[in-house]
């Protein structure tokens, strides 16, 4: 019995937490680049929240917020080669790389608190919390993204830039299509 | 024979007493004074603009920097008068302050709808192509990117928004000390070159 108790000790001990934290801290550096942006779209979104969850806090607290964000898609430029173009005379066919989503920006101006009430016993929103409620948007419009219709209307806007340049070079006939599918990546 | 079988069995109840201790008792009362995180509601996302680009973007830095600012509140002035006449401070300082760590991107390029028309010039086979200078596009700083190191006080939205501004500089004068406008001259010359000789232009000359 004194055997069985010593080994549900040691199993007990085992059950010790372990500590995981080994994060990488990420390389900050200069990076070049290629990406024409040709569209901008500008979005809103209320931010609503209701701190009203934990049982041992009393009285809960909500807020309203609403935010901006700046969404910019294009080409890569890069991928672009002697390959990408038919030229016979006057007449250029270009095969353009599929749109991407460039960058996307929530700029701190753009967020606003629009109502706040908090209870007797709670402490009012930190600029920590208003931080986390905020990112938590910015994953919510991420993922919004193809519902936007951004990168087609990039395709457009695209095929607009680049036929009115090589208009300006002289080409009379310009025809634009994309390589295989169109795919985004939010976080370059 | 018995012996073993009594061994096994007991095996077999501390391995289910591990499982049921590890994985649900522990857990759950680790938990029970956590705080839940607060979760936004789905709302819909409104298109305000959809406005026409030509930026090239040829270079983007990524930087980590720190932000902070002390303001004085209505007790700032009692508590540094009262502290002033006391060998060493008693009271604590009763003024606001936040510190908060920024780590954001800044895109630079050339901006192409001001390449004007007579920025573009052909002869037989050559090609002239002026271009823009290279410019800050874009300076982001998402909520996502901002760690608050320290926070004292009640910051209202529009004290956080200059703190976040003072993060925004810095990012900017950093990536300007890195010469990176000069660097992505250099390199937007590079890919309108490729892409002028590309389209079958044997004398390009971008500058």
């Amino acid at each position: 019995m004194q055997q069985t108790i010593l080994i549900l000790l040691l199993f007990l001990v085992s059950c010790a937490k372990k500590d995981n934290t080994d994060e990488k801290p990420g390389v900050l550096t200069l990076r070049e680049m290629s990406d024409l942006a040709t569209v901008e779209y500008t979005v809103t979104k209320v931010i609503k929240a209701s701190d009203n969850k934990t049982w041992f806090k009393v009285g809960d607290r909500k807020i309203l917020m609403s935010c901006e964000a700046h969404i910019k898609a294009g080409i890569d430029m890069g991928a672009i080669n002697e390959n990408s173009f038919k030229i016979a005379g006057k007449n250029i066919e270009v095969s353009l790389p599929p749109p991407k989503v460039i960058s996307i920006s929530l700029p701190a101006e753009g967020i606003k608190t629009e109502y706040e009430t908090v209870s007797v016993f709670r402490d009012k929103f930190k600029s920590q919390d208003r931080d986390a409620l905020a990112a938590q948007a910015e994953q919510q419009i991420l993922n919004s993204i193809d519902s936007l219709g951004i990168l087609n209307q990039a395709k457009v806007n695209t095929s607009m830039f680049v036929t009115s340049f090589l208009k300006r070079l002289g080409y009379d006939n310009i025809r634009i299509t994309y390589d295989g599918s169109t795919r985004q990546n939010p976080m370059q | 024979m018995r012996k073993v079988a009594s061994l096994v069995t007991k095996i077999i109840f501390l391995l289910i007493c591990y499982w049921f201790i590890t994985r649900v008792v522990i857990p759950s009362m680790k938990n029970i004074f956590v705080s839940k995180q607060i979760t936004i509601d789905q709302t819909p996302i409104l298109i305000k603009e959809i406005k026409s680009i030509g930026q090239l973007i040829t270079y983007t830095s990524f930087d980590e920097v720190v932000a902070d600012t002390t303001i004085k509140t209505k007790g700032s002035a009692f508590v540094n008068g009262f502290n002033r006449f006391t060998p060493v401070p008693i009271l604590p300082s009763a003024d606001k302050q936040l510190v908060i760590i920024g780590r954001g991107k800044i895109l630079v390029g050339t901006d192409l709808t001001r390449l004007s028309d007579s920025g573009v010039t052909i002869k037989n086979d050559t090609v002239r192509v002026q271009l823009p200078k290279a410019q800050i596009l874009d300076a982001i700083l998402n909520p996502s990117d901002f760690e608050t190191f320290v926070e004292k006080g009640e910051w209202s939205n529009d004290e956080v928004i200059r703190v976040k501004a003072q993060a925004r500089r810095k990012m900017i004068e950093h990536a300007l000390n890195q010469h990176i406008l000069t660097k992505a001259d250099a390199k937007a010359k590079i890919v309108m070159e490729n892409f002028l000789h590309n389209i079958g232009y044997k004398h390009v000359e971008v500058f």
